[in-house]
C-alpha cells in the first residue's frame, strides 16, 4: 500500500487526537512531506472546528428537570444515560444533548426549514432559559448544515475516486438516513415538545454527519 | 471444448506465485496488513515469528518489512495496482494486528492483542479475540465470535452479528440488521437506522443496554426475573412484554417516552424505535 493511503484512512483520529503517540509523531513526519494528506486533513479540520463552535453556546441552566416533569419523564438522575461510543464528531453529539435539553426552542430552529412555528408551550414554561437556548440550537443547526455542505464538497469532488458499487452504497445510506431526519422532522412538526423526537432528530443529523465524514476518508483513501 | 477450458486454466494458474516468508517479531510488535483485493487470513500460534504466506500474481511482489515495533505487509508492482492477492498470516497469539483491505474479505481468529480491521467491501469475520476489536466497514457482513475485550463496530451497509462476547459492546450501522447472541456484557449500545435490533443475552445489575432504530424492530431476550430499570421509546411503532415481566402499558401518544421498574431496577435498558416494533421476550 502506497504511503499515503496508509496515512489517510488516520487523518480523521489524528485530527480528533486520538491516535497514539508513536503513530502520531509517524504521521507528523508523512505530512511534511504530503501536500495531498495535508489537504485533506485541513477539510477535516475545518469540520471539525465548525461543529466545534457548539461548545462555546451552553444553556444557563438545565432545562431537563423543568421538561421532564411537564412530560412525566424520569430524571436522568434516575435513568442515566450513559453512552460509550466514541463519535466522531463529539461536538454534534454535545448539539444531541443540548437540543435535548432546550426542548421546543431546539424544535422551532429545526423544523423551521419544513414547517411553520410552532407555539411550544415549554417554552414560555421556561422563560429564564429561553433566550440562551435560542442561539444555542441554532448554533447546533448553523454547524450541522456547514458541516453537511463542506463534507458534501469533498464528495462531489472526489467521488469520481470511488468504486461505483461503494458510491451506491453511500448514496442509499444517506438516503435512508435522510428519510429518518424528514420522518424526524415531520413527528417533532406534531409534538414540538416531545424530548425523544428531538433527541432522535439530533442523533439522526449526527449519524449522516458520521457517515458522510467516513465517506470523505474513503475517497482520501482511494 | 474441454481441452480449451483446461488450456484457459492453465495458464492462469501459470500466472500465480506464492510467497512464504517467516521472520522474527519483537515482544511488542504489531502487524500492519493492507490488501486491496482477495482475502486475508490471520491466526496464531507460540512462536516469535510471523509466517505470511501469500498466493498472487507473478508481478505482484509481496513486501514484509520491519520498522521497529511494526511488521508491516504490502504489496505492490511496477505498473499499476496489485491485483487480487490471498494471505494466510500466522501472528504470535499476543500479537496486536492491524488489517486493512478495500474488496477483502478478512477472517482473523484467536488473536490475543489488540486488533483493528477495516474493510470497505467485503466479509469480515472475526472469532475469540483476546484485545479490544475495532471494526470499520462500508459493504459487507461482520460477525464476532467470542471476545474478552471491547468490541466496537462501525458499518454502513451489512449485517452485524456478535455471539459470546463478554466485553463491552459499541455497534453503529445505517442499513443493516444487528443480532447479539449469547452476550455476557455490562454496557452495550447498538444503533441502526433501518435493521432490526436483537439482543439475547444476560442483563448485569450494574449493566446498561441501550438499543436504537429508526425503522427496525428492537427485541430484547433475557432471562427473568429481571432487575432493571426501562425505558422505552416510539413515535409510530408498538411495544409488547412478555407476561413473566409483569409489564402492562397503556396505549399513550405518538411519541411518549415510558419508563417502568422490573424487580430492583439496577440495571438500566433503553430501547427506540422509531417506527417498529419493540420486543420484552423471555430467554
Amino acid at each position: 500500500m502506497p504511503e499515503r493511503d496508509m496515512w489517510t484512512v488516520r487523518l480523521s483520529e489524528f485530527a480528533d487526537g486520538e491516535l497514539p503517540d508513536d503513530e502520531r509523531v509517524r504521521l507528523e513526519a508523512h505530512l511534511a512531506g504530503c501536500a495531498q494528506c495535508r489537504q485533506t486533513l485541513d477539510e477535516l479540520i475545518s469540520v471539525r472546528d465548525l461543529a466545534g463552535a457548539l461548545r462555546e453556546r451552553q444553556p444557563d441552566r438545565d432545562l431537563w428537570p423543568g421538561i421532564a416533569a411537564r412530560i412525566g419523564a424520569p430524571s436522568p438522575a434516575v435513568l442515566p444515560l450513559r453512552r460509550r461510543w466514541s463519535f466522531t464528531l463529539p461536538q454534534l453529539a454535545a448539539a444531541a444533548l443540548l437540543l435535548v435539553a432546550v426542548g421546543a426552542t431546539g424544535t422551532v430552529m429545526l423544523t423551521s426549514h419544513e414547517a411553520s412555528g410552532p407555539t411550544g408551550a415549554t417554552i414560555a414554561a421556561q422563560p429564564a432559559a429561553a433566550p440562551s437556548a435560542v442561539p444555542a440550537a441554532f448554533a447546533a443547526n448553523v454547524a450541522y448544515d456547514d458541516a453537511v455542505r463542506q463534507l458534501n464538497a469533498i464528495l462531489v469532488q472526489h467521488r469520481g475516486s470511488l468504486d461505483s458499487a461503494t458510491v451506491r452504497v453511500l448514496e442509499e445510506s444517506l438516503a435512508t438516513i435522510d428519510r429518518a431526519i424528514a420522518r424526524a422532522r415531520a413527528a417533532l412538526a406534531t409534538d414540538p415538545t416531545d424530548p425523544y423526537l428531538n433527541a432522535h432528530l439530533a442523533e439522526t443529523m449526527r449519524q449522516k454527519v458520521t457517515l458522510m465524514r467516513r465517506a470523505a476518508a474513503l475517497v482520501a483513501a482511494s | 471444448m474441454l481441452a480449451a477450458v483446461t488450456l484457459i486454466l492453465a495458464a492462469t494458474t501459470g500466472l500465480q506465485q506464492r510467497t512464504d516468508t517467516t521472520i522474527a517479531a519483537p515482544p511488542g510488535a504489531r502487524l500492519e496488513l493492507h490488501n486491496l483485493s482477495g482475502t486475508v487470513h490471520v491466526g496464531t500460534w507460540d512462536r516469535a515469528q510471523v509466517r505470511v504466506r501469500a498466493d498472487h500474481g507473478s508481478r505482484d511482489r509481496i513486501r514484509i518489512e520491519a520498522h521497529g515495533a511494526v511488521i508491516r505487509v504490502q504489496a505492490d508492482r511496477l505498473r499499476g495496482e496489485p491485483g487480487d492477492i490471498d494471505y494466510d498470516v500466522t501472528v504470535p497469539r499476543t500479537m496486536a494486528v492491524e488489517v486493512g483491505g478495500t474488496d477483502t474479505d478478512i477472517t482473523v481468529e484467536s488473536v490475543g492483542g489488540d486488533l483493528r480491521v477495516e474493510s470497505v467491501e467485503g466479509d469480515i469475520t472475526i472469532r475469540n479475540a483476546g484485545g479490544t476489536v475495532l471494526v470499520n466497514s462500508a459493504e459487507g457482513g461482520i460477525q464476532v465470535d467470542g471476545g474478552r475485550g471491547t468490541i466496537r463496530i462501525s458499518g454502513i451497509e451489512g449485517d452485524v452479528g456478535i455471539s459470546r462476547a463478554r466485553g463491552e459492546i459499541a455497534v453503529e450501522t445505517v442499513e443493516g440488521d444487528v443480532t447479539l447472541d449469547d452476550v455476557e456484557s455490562d454496557n452495550v449500545d447498538i444503533s441502526t437506522v433501518e435493521g432490526d435490533i436483537i439482543y439475547r443475552g444476560t442483563v448485569q445489575d450494574s449493566g446498561n443496554y441501550h438499543l436504537t432504530t429508526h425503522e427496525g424492530d428492537v427485541t430484547l431476550i433475557v432471562a427473568a426475573p429481571l432487575d432493571a430499570t426501562v425505558s422505552v421509546a416510539t413515535f409510530d411503532g408498538s411495544f409488547e412484554a412478555a407476561p413473566a415481566f409483569g409489564v402492562t402499558l397503556s396505549p399513550g401518544r405518538h411519541g411518549t417516552r415510558r419508563s417502568f421498574v422490573i424487580g430492583s431496577g439496577a440495571a438500566r435498558i433503553e430501547l427506540e424505535s422509531f417506527e417498529g416494533a419493540i420486543r420484552l421476550q423471555r430467554r
